[in-house]
Parts: C-alpha cells; sequence; structure tokens
C-alpha cells in the first residue's frame, strides 16, 4: 500500500472518531446547566427499579418487612435508611391506638389497605423537615381523632426509634396543603378524612407533632 | 493545504449536520406520536377506561367510610362507555390548550345525579330528615364532587394538573413550533449538504462519505439512550401509581422510545449504506473524482 493511499484512508477512517466525540462534547457542555434540573425532575418522575413489575397494572410492589425490637446501642445522630416505594419501613406505637401502625413509603389505595402511607414527597423519619403519614380513618388512623396535645408517639423503623411529641391537633381542608407540603421545621404530621355523613370528605383531620429524641441504631443492616 | 480546509470544514459541517439530523428526527417523531390520535389510541388499546372504572371504584369505596355513601349509588350510574367519552373529551381539549385553544370538560349524567338523588332522599326519609338547605347544600356538594373526582380520574394524561402548574402553557410553545422546528431542520440538512458538496467539488464522492458519517453518528446517538432506557425498564419506575395514568404515561414513552429508537437505526443503517457506497464507488484516481 502506497504512503499516498495510507494518507487518504487514516483521515477517513478518523473522521467519525472526530466527530463522534465533537458531538459528545457539545452534548455534554449544553447538559451542564439542565443536567441538575433535569436529573431532579427524572429522580421524582421516575422512583426507583423496586417499583418495577410489569405484570402489575401499576408497577406497584408491596414489601412488608419486620421492624424488630433492637437492644443493641444508640446515637443521636446517623443514617437514614431511605425505603422503596411500597415498602414498609415503620410502625408507629402509642396509648390511643389499640395496634401498632405499620407505615408504607408512598400513597396508594393498596397501600392505603395495609397500613398508614406517607408520601414519598415528604422526609423520611430521622431526617429534617416534614413527614407526613396518612391513614383511613375507617381503619389504622380510627382513633387518630382521641390523640391530644403532648401524648408521646414512637415511630420505630429498622435504623432507629423516633419518639414525639403532639404539639397541635390539626383540621384543614384537602385542597389547603400547608401542613402536608415540605417545611425546614423537623415535625411528624398525622392526618386521616374527617368523618361527615353524607359530606364531600374533603375535610381532614390530624396531629402535628415535634420530635423528642432520635435514637440511630449504630448496627444497622440495609435490608436486601 | 486544501485538503486539509476541506477536510476540517468537512467535519464541521458533519457535526452540524448530526445535530439537525436529531432535531429533524425528534420533531417528526413528536409531530407523529404526540397528537390526540395516538393518546386515543393508546387508550382504546390499554382499556384505560375499564382502568379509570376499577380505581374510582376504589376510591368511592374508601371515601364510603367518611362519608357514609355506598360506592354503588356512584358506580351503578358509571360505565366503561361513558368514561371512555370522557377520557376522550380531555384528550381532545388537552390538545386544544396545548395548541394554545381554552377548554374545559363540562360533565353531565343524568343518571348519577338520580342515583346521588335517590340515596339522600332514601336516608333523609329513613332517619325522618328534614329536607332543608343544608341537605340541598350537601346534596349539591356530592354531585359536584363526584363529577370532580370522575373528571379528575379520566384526565389520564393529567393535563388538568400540567395546565395548573404552568407546564402545559410552556409545552404549548413547543408543540406549536412542531412543524417549524421540522421544516427549519429539514432545510438546515438541505443547505449542509449543499455546503458539503461545495466543499468537495473535487471529489463530489467525499460527499456521499461525509453525509453517511452524519448519518452513522446521529443515528447511533439516537440509539444509545433508547436501549438504555428501554433495556432497564426505566419507565417502569414511574411515579404515579394510578392504574390509569400509568399506563397512559408509560405507555406513550415507550411508543416514543420505540419510534425513536427505530428511526435512528433506520438513520445509522442509512448512514452504514452510503459509507460502504463510498468505499465501494470511490474513485480511483485524482482523474476520476474530478469528473
Amino acid at each position: 500500500m502506497s504512503t499516498k493511499k495510507k494518507n487518504t484512508i487514516i483521515p477517513h477512517i478518523a473522521a467519525p472518531f472526530f466527530i463522534a466525540a465533537i458531538c459528545a462534547a457539545v452534548v455534554s457542555v449544553a447538559l451542564i446547566k439542565p443536567y441538575d434540573k433535569l436529573k431532579m425532575y427524572a429522580d421524582i418522575a421516575f422512583m426507583d427499579k423496586l417499583k418495577t413489575d410489569p405484570s402489575d397494572d401499576s408497577g406497584l410492589v408491596i414489601r412488608d418487612n419486620d421492624i424488630a425490637a433492637h437492644t443493641g446501642d444508640t446515637s443521636e445522630t446517623g443514617e437514614v435508611v431511605r425505603p422503596k416505594f411500597g415498602e414498609m419501613y415503620a410502625l408507629i406505637k402509642c396509648d390511643a391506638f389499640d395496634v401498632d401502625v405499620p407505615v408504607y413509603w408512598g400513597s396508594q389505595s393498596e397501600l392505603l389497605e395495609k397500613g398508614a402511607c406517607q408520601s414519598s414527597g415528604s422526609v423520611v423519619i430521622g431526617t429534617e423537615g416534614n413527614a407526613v403519614i396518612s391513614a383511613h380513618v375507617d381503619t389504622f388512623f380510627a382513633n387518630l381523632s382521641k390523640l391530644k396535645k403532648d401524648d408521646v408517639i414512637t415511630v420505630s423503623t429498622n435504623y432507629g426509634e423516633f419518639t414525639y411529641k403532639v404539639t397541635e391537633l390539626i383540621t384543614f381542608n384537602a385542597a389547603d396543603r400547608k401542613y402536608v407540603v415540605p417545611s425546614t421545621e423537623t415535625k411528624l404530621t398525622l392526618y386521616t378524612c374527617k368523618r361527615d355523613i353524607l359530606g364531600n370528605t374533603d375535610q381532614r383531620v390530624g396531629v402535628i407533632c415535634a420530635p423528642v429524641k432520635s435514637a440511630f441504631y449504630t448496627d444497622v443492616k440495609e435490608a436486601e | 493545504m486544501k485538503n486539509a480546509f476541506s477536510y476540517i470544514a468537512s467535519i464541521i459541517v458533519s457535526v452540524l449536520l448530526v445535530f439537525c439530523t436529531i432535531a429533524a428526527m425528534g420533531a417528526g417523531i413528536a409531530k407523529v406520536c404526540i397528537n390526540e390520535k395516538q393518546f386515543k389510541c393508546i387508550s382504546d388499546k390499554y382499556d384505560l377506561d375499564e382502568k379509570v372504572c376499577s380505581e374510582l371504584e376504589k376510591y368511592f369505596k374508601e371515601r364510603s367510610s367518611a362519608s357514609g355513601i355506598p360506592a354503588d349509588v356512584y358506580m351503578d350510574a358509571i360505565d366503561t362507555e361513558y368514561l371512555g367519552g370522557i377520557i376522550d373529551r380531555t384528550i381532545d381539549n388537552g390538545f386544544h390548550r396545548l395548541r394554545g385553544g381554552i377548554s374545559s370538560t363540562e360533565l353531565e349524567n343524568e343518571a348519577l345525579e338520580e342515583s346521588i338523588d335517590r340515596f339522600f332522599n332514601d336516608y333523609a326519609d329513613s332517619i325522618g330528615y328534614q329536607k332543608d338547605d343544608k341537605f340541598e347544600q350537601k346534596l349539591k356538594g356530592t354531585k359536584s364532587g363526584a363529577y370532580k373526582i370522575i373528571g379528575e380520574y379520566c384526565d389520564v394524561y393529567k393535563f388538568g394538573a400540567l395546565g395548573s402548574h404552568g407546564v402545559l402553557g410552556k409545552l404549548s410553545q413547543v408543540y406549536t413550533r412542531i412543524d417549524l422546528i421540522m421544516v427549519g431542520a429539514a432545510a438546515t440538512i438541505l443547505v449542509l449538504l449543499v455546503m458539503l458538496l461545495l466543499l468537495n467539488l473535487d471529489a463530489k464522492s467525499e460527499a456521499v462519505y461525509w453525509t453517511g458519517v452524519s448519518a452513522l453518528i446521529a443515528g447511533i446517538i439516537g440509539i444509545v439512550p433508547c436501549v438504555y432506557l428501554l433495556a432497564t425498564d426505566y419507565f417502569s419506575s414511574f411515579s404515579i401509581k394510578q392504574a390509569q395514568i400509568y399506563t397512559a404515561y408509560t405507555e406513550t414513552m415507550k411508543l416514543l422510545t420505540n419510534t425513536f429508537l427505530y428511526t435512528s437505526i433506520g438513520v445509522a443503517a442509512l448512514g452504514a449504506v452510503l459509507i460502504i457506497v463510498y468505499v465501494i464507488f470511490k474513485p480511483k484516481n485524482k482523474a476520476q473524482a474530478a469528473a
């Protein structure tokens, strides 16, 4: 093969790689600014793989965990284990409730039949912000209205136990989002429907609780 | 020197050609896949009316614990045909708004209103309740509440929520310009092809090579994200879990991704063919090239 022929072949072989590299560089530079925003929207719209179940219409996978009693060491600070959508990850205990109320991550009618649901737009128990949990008034939160100011509520998870005290009793309209939106203040919001025979069921009743004690387990093993 | 200039200029033009091809593909696919016909087709194919019916039944059953109104009061007056009609109207209105129009879906269901009337009157009679203003107010509130919920559940593409959050307005600005983007991208592709031809006047077959390379790379750039999205079953983790919304959105996204994937494969194949044609038929000497 002559040198002249080699000189024409090499640029032709290299050209696609040059073009691909330039295109990749242009795309990368163009995405620097919108990347964070796009990632945020993608993270909200497409949450995690555990929800993937092609056999189910809604892709919901319900996962029950055992919240075992902990006897080991605890710490005031620690890491939370973010639950998957449809996963039972906490138990609410308080004197007003007859039974411990399981808390599922996500809001879906199938989950509301199995326990209380925590909005995936709120914060995981143990982190700063507003943790919003709701349940049906005829099942798991039937006794929510029995809670009084200063009542103590304990939320157990597999990574720690968190104690709250009721600070405020609330009544609000479902369209009024002020109690369920994210907040900088760390609190636990529990609510259910207000019984209103022949009513429009838009009214909600609940409690706001302030954190009293955080006990993170120091020997946490993430659920497989 | 002239060859070096022609080579570098061809690379730059090819890069522009890659992006214009992707833009043209994107706009074309959006035009073909994002319209009333396709959305209604998805609604029919995946029986969204039945899904809405079942979700509504679940909702009214849940609410009965707080309101005391049995789900049958609503569900006896609702069928899939009625719900299917509302889904179609909501899609039509959504696209009307996407094109810059203003519209809303007013619901009517005589059987539903009669069923609610009957239940309220029977209940009031059974407990000897005086049918006063409060009674009428609750009756009216229940009817409007039922229509509101039916409307929300039939809005399988969440046009209402997208509108109230200002997303529809932003999408409208792009959607109303799709034809313009498509024509603009196509015209730019033509201009770039002419430029490639002019840059390679000495060896016109080189223009075939550069066009082929551009098409091949544009195709590959289109294929890679589509394969990732489909291989990881990315859309299955869509957050809104109401069956009808989940199905409507995931199936639409799969349709868009599949169409983009097949188009990209087509473009990449065209590019590969052009490169092969160039390799087979390229002039063997300078005199042939200039001819």
